[in-house]
C-alpha cells in the first residue's frame, strides 16, 4: 500500500519511460544528442526548462482552464521532435565556425525552445492524467500534478543518463566523432518523428 | 544505420493508448456503510463484456441493450471484491453515469450497514484480460484521514491493508 503521492510519482515516471508511447522518450534523446557526458548540468537544465513548459499545460488541462485537442497535439509532438533534430544538425554545422560568445546565445535559446516544446508536450499528458486522476478534493488533484510531474522528471533523467553514457561509450571506446554521434542519432530521431507526424496528421 | 534504427522505433508503433481504471473506497460514518465509484473507459468495459456477451451492449448510449447492466454487474462481481476482516462482503451495484466526457462510466457500488473495517482486501482484475498492461488504481479513504493509494497490475491483483 502506498500513499497518493508514491502511486501518482510511480505513473508519472512509467508514462514517460514507456517503450510504447516512446515519443516523450525521442524527444529527450533529440535533445541529448548535441552534448557529452562532461556537459550533463547543461542537459539537465535543458529537460528542466522543457518540464517547467508541459508542467504548466499539463496543470492547465487538467485543472479546465485550456480546453485540449488531442489529434492536433498528438501530431504537433512528433513535429517538435523533427525541428529538434534538426535544429541540432543546424547548430553542429554552424558551432565550428562560430565564437563561443555566439554559440551560448544560441544555447540560450535552446531552453527556450525546450520550455516551449514542453508546452505541447504538456497538453500531451493530460490526455493520460485525466484517465487516471484520482476525483476528490482540489488539494489532492494538485498533489497528483505534483507527484506526475516529479515522476515524469525522474524519467527524464534515467532517458538523459542512458544517452549520454552511450554517447560517452561511443566516443571514447568506438572513436566516433561528436558530430557523427549528432548525425546519426538526429537523423534516426528525425526520420522516426517523421513518420509518427504522418501518421498522427490530423484530419 | 539511421535505417535501422528508424525500423527498430517503427516496429514498436506508436499508440499512445494506456489502459487505466480508477476507484475511490470511502468508508461513509454517517451511513455506516462502504462506497465505491469506480471509472472504467467504455471501449475497455465493451471489450471485456464481448467474452460473455458477444453482441455490443452499447453502455450509457441511447442504444443501451436491457440486460446491459445484468452484464456489467456480474463482470464487476467477479472483478472486484473486497474483504473486510477477512470476511468477503458483497457488493451493491447503486447505479452507474457517463463520464463528463463521454469516455467513461462511473458504477456505484456498496456494503451497505458494515462497521469500520479494521483490515480490508482489495482484489481487483478488471480489463486484466484483456489488456495485460491493464493498471487499476484504488483510492481508499477511511475515518480519521487516513488515506492509502494502490496500484494494480497482472502481476499485482490484490492489496491489504490494516487500518
Amino acid at each position: 500500500m502506498q500513499s497518493l503521492f508514491q502511486t501518482y510519482l510511480t505513473l508519472g515516471f512509467e508514462h514517460i519511460a514507456d517503450l510504447k508511447g516512446y515519443d516523450h522518450i525521442l524527444f529527450i534523446i533529440a535533445l541529448c544528442a548535441i552534448y557529452k557526458l562532461s556537459e550533463w548540468r547543461k542537459v539537465v537544465i535543458l529537460a528542466t526548462a522543457f518540464t517547467l513548459g508541459h508542467s504548466i499545460t499539463l496543470a492547465l488541462a487538467a485543472l479546465d482552464i485550456i480546453p485540449i485537442n488531442a489529434a492536433w497535439i498528438e501530431f504537433l509532438i512528433p513535429v517538435t521532435i523533427l525541428a529538434t533534430a534538426i535544429y541540432n544538425v543546424v547548430v553542429h554545422r554552424f558551432s565550428r565556425e562560430m565564437e563561443e560568445g555566439t554559440f551560448d546565445r544560441r544555447m540560450n535559446l535552446n531552453y527556450f525552445f525546450a520550455a516551449g516544446f514542453g508546452l505541447i508536450h504538456g497538453m500531451g499528458f493530460s490526455n493520460f492524467f485525466r484517465a487516471m486522476v484520482m476525483p476528490g478534493e482540489h488539494a489532492q488533484l494538485i498533489k497528483q500534478l505534483f507527484a506526475f510531474n516529479i515522476g515524469v522528471e525522474m524519467g527524464q533523467l534515467l532517458i538523459i543518463a542512458c544517452v549520454l553514457t552511450a554517447a560517452y561509450i561511443a566516443f571514447n571506446l568506438g572513436k566516433i566523432k561528436q558530430r557523427e554521434w549528432n548525425l546519426f542519432i538526429s537523423g534516426g530521431a528525425a526520420a522516426n518523428a517523421l513518420v509518427i507526424a504522418l501518421e498522427r496528421w490530423p484530419g | 544505420m539511421t535505417v535501422f534504427i528508424f525500423f527498430l522505433f517503427a516496429a514498436w508503433g506508436s499508440t499512445h493508448a494506456f489502459h487505466v481504471s480508477k476507484a475511490v473506497v470511502e468508508y461513509n460514518t454517517s451511513e455506516q456503510a462502504v462506497q465505491v465509484s469506480m471509472h472504467l473507459f467504455l471501449d475497455d468495459l465493451e471489450a471485456a463484456l464481448k467474452q460473455t456477451h458477444p453482441e455490443p451492449l452499447y453502455l450509457c448510449s441511447d442504444k443501451e441493450k436491457p440486460e446491459a447492466e445484468t452484464y456489467l454487474k456480474e463482470y464487476l462481481n467477479r472483478h472486484f471484491r473486497l474483504v473486510l476482516d477477512g470476511q468477503s462482503k458483497a457488493l451493491n451495484f447503486l447505479g452507474k453515469e457517463p463520464s463528463e466526457d463521454l469516455q467513461g462510466v462511473w458504477c456505484y457500488l456498496e456494503i451497505p450497514k458494515t462497521k469500520a473495517p479494521k483490515s480490508i482486501r482489495v482484489i481487483h482484475t478488471a480489463l486484466m484480460e484483456v489488456y495485460s498492461d491493464q493498471k487499476n488504481i484504488v483510492h481508499l479513504s477511511f475515518p480519521g484521514n487516513r488515506e492509502w493509494t494502490c496500484l494494480l497490475s497482472k502481476d499485482h491483483t490484490e492489496e491489504t491493508l490494516t487500518l
